[in-house]
């Protein structure tokens, strides 16, 4: 009955209570949303790579290095050259190295040139290797290999012909038309920017931007599956590749080639441990993080603060309400309890909405952020998370509304039965 | 015969307005009497109500309300005590406007200490005795007309039957007419009630067994200094 009696009051009362409800619900969404997608982001970001040692590029910071090599964010300042990277690669000490060329893209997903060891070497996760769904590697020089998302987006299948634009961006205006490049391999998904990825030969990089190749290729048309193990790259076929990233035999030389690499000349160079990279970009955006996480509180307060304003405000013309309860025998704390409950009731669901809310529109941002920024956001909020939060902000309603509950305590012990 | 009320030496004055006080030497009521206390706003009438009511604590003398002493309740038990057997009726905003005429009138159970002991048929018993149409019943009470208000809460005032029923000006929103309807079924309905009936209408103090003022209960009258 008298979860009835609440009820019904606030019923009575609705526009407030729709208004209260509504500030708590965008509070609580900005609350879980922040801390989903810090979290989520981040985790994103540490699956993306796995079991390189070092990234190797042109001299640029470790941040940017990393962001280019591995998140396909930005552009490499500069590319550096097949020498430096067949020396590199024949310390003692270095197991593996692939490289990668970046730069051209299909449809708005980024095209890596690079080797068939590559699927053999870059780990995502938690050292998982990556794995074809269907199909194989590259062995010629126009056959790609799709990241999952790439042939579901595009509806790419396999044995389909595609052509390949110079220059990231969804508009390209040169397109390199004359060479189609044929499906030969689809990823399994990984959730990481991999499968927003086509991969091809470095070799047909070399091709496509090499004068001249547009018409060799017309002359000799037919043969345009040419076998990779019959383009050996050297000094002088290979393109300046972007960067590479190696593994090592013992885990104690990294620092060794590292700091070797680092002060290399005269090509100037980075090395970088993608593990540290990424330290510190949490590190510089630790303070971004936690200005979102206050500003997130914040806004949870002042929506509890205008619940608490709600209330005191509605005290007024609710004082016969309570005279009446009062003469019916209702014990003062009872009037407490009445006010404490129906702050429970506001907060409880608001914050439920806000939960819904934040859910959908994880929902509906989901491939946006996927296809702009290969980030892979779960629209599904860890529930022990979300109802952590919800807690907190029942409890603090709850503890704010001691406040009108107080007064009207007080209001009613003072003037006990009489209206006015 | 036993006394409803029995006051004796009692002296009040509310906590932060001490100018007024309300003095009275001696009362007392007999069960079942209808006792018109002819009183205006501002002689102690609220105060009056409050102290019988156990609402109010904070005053020196004597107050038996059916033979219990409420100085010596704690604040729950007067809580209590004033659920399980006093009846109130202000003289207006009686209903909670949000809720049915029904669940009003149920309202009056739901502090008291044996609810379920109440028959189920007192309840259309009681709103067949007061008029009170299933259709009114359940209607919302802010659409109920005064005198519809006016007696719904006097069934839910009845509807735990409370040996004491104290109404504080119920009738003057009332026009005449209703006046001595809402009176005679009041009579109607409890018979055997103890009646406090407050009001500054002395057209109704022919129908009560014992009438007096306010001003001569109060002994030397119900001080008013400054204002």
């Amino acid at each position: 009955m008298l979860f009835k009696l609440v009820v019904a009051s606030i019923w009575s009362r609705r526009t407030m209570a729709y208004l209260t409800c509504t500030s708590i619900a965008i509070s609580i969404l900005v609350l879980i949303g922040v801390e989903h997608l810090r979290t989520q982001v981040k985790d994103n970001f540490e699956r993306t790579i796995s079991g390189v040692d070092l990234i190797v590029g042109s001299r640029t910071s470790q941040i940017n290095l990393l962001l280019y090599s591995v998140f396909k964010m930005g552009n490499p300042s500069n590319n550096l050259s097949w020498q430096r990277y067949a020396d590199i690669s024949a310390d003692k000490q270095v197991k593996w190295s692939v490289p990668i060329s970046l730069g051209d893209s299909h449809q708005g997903f980024s095209v890596t040139g690079t080797t068939a060891a590559y699927f053999e070497h870059v780990k995502y996760a938690n050292k998982q290797a990556l794995s074809f769904n269907q199909g194989r590697a590259f062995t010629s020089v126009y056959e790609v290999v799709l990241g999952a998302d790439v042939a579901a987006q595009l509806g790419y299948v396999m044995g389909q012909q595609l052509v390949l634009s110079h220059g990231a961006g969804k508009v390209s205006f040169t397109h390199h038309d004359d060479h189609p490049f044929k499906v030969v391999g689809i990823l399994q998904g990984t959730g990481t920017p991999t499968d927003q990825t086509l991969y091809i030969p470095l070799q047909s990089v070399q091709i496509i931007h090499q004068p001249g190749a547009h018409k060799h290729t017309h002359e000799e048309g037919v043969q345009q599956q040419q076998l990779l193990s019959t383009l050996p790259l050297n000094v002088q076929s290979a393109p300046q590749i972007s960067a590479f990233l190696l593994g090592v035999k013992s885990k104690l030389a990294i620092l060794t080639l590292q700091r070797n690499i680092n002060q290399s000349t005269p090509e100037a160079l980075s090395a970088i441990m993608p593990v540290l990279a990424l330290r510190q970009l949490w590190q510089i955006v630790s303070g971004v993080e936690l200005i979102l996480k206050v500003i997130s509180w914040l806004v949870l307060c002042t929506a509890l603060i205008g619940m608490c304003t709600m209330l005191l405000a509605s005290m007024q013309e609710r004082q016969r309400e309570l005279a009446v309860l009062r003469a019916l025998g209702a014990k003062a704390g009872i009037i407490i309890g009445l006010l404490l409950f129906e702050a429970l009731l506001l907060a409880l669901v608001g914050a439920l909405i806000g939960y819904a809310g934040i859910t959908l529109l994880l929902m509906l941002a989901q491939p946006i952020l996927q296809s702009e920024f290969a980030l892979y956001i779960s629209p599904f909020v860890d529930i022990r998370d979300a109802a952590q939060y919800i807690l907190y902000a029942v409890l603090a309603a709850i503890l704010l509304a001691f406040i009108p509950a107080y007064r009207a305590y007080r209001q009613s012990l003072l003037t006990g039965l009489s209206q006015h | 015969m036993s006394h409803a009320i029995s006051l004796t030496d009692l002296s009040f004055s509310w906590p932060n307005q001490q100018q007024f006080s309300l003095n009275i030497d001696n009362w007392q009521v007999e069960t079942g009497q209808r006792v018109f206390l002819f009183g205006r706003s501002g002689q102690g009438k609220s105060s009056l109500l409050n102290l019988l009511c156990g609402v109010q604590s904070a005053y020196t003398g004597k107050i038996e309300v059916l033979g219990q002493d409420l100085a010596l309740l704690s604040e729950g038990q007067r809580d209590n005590f004033r659920a399980n057997n006093i009846g109130v009726i202000f003289q207006q905003f009686n209903v909670l406007p949000y809720l049915s005429a029904q669940q009003n009138i149920l309202l009056g159970a739901q502090f008291h200490h044996n609810k379920h002991l109440i028959s189920p048929n007192k309840l259309t018993e009681i709103s067949d005795r007061l008029g009170l149409s299933s259709l009114i019943l359940q209607r919302k009470a802010a659409h109920l007309s005064v005198g519809q208000q006016q007696r719904v809460a006097l069934a839910r005032a009845l509807y735990t039957s409370p040996s004491l029923l104290i109404a504080d000006e119920p009738t003057s929103a009332l026009d005449a007419d209703s006046r001595d309807n809402f009176i005679k079924l009041l009579f109607d309905c409890a018979p055997q009630t103890t009646i406090v009936f407050v009001s500054h209408d002395m057209s109704l103090a022919a129908h009560f067994d014992q009438q007096l003022a306010l001003a001569d209960l109060a002994s030397g009258g119900a001080r008013q200094d400054a204002v």
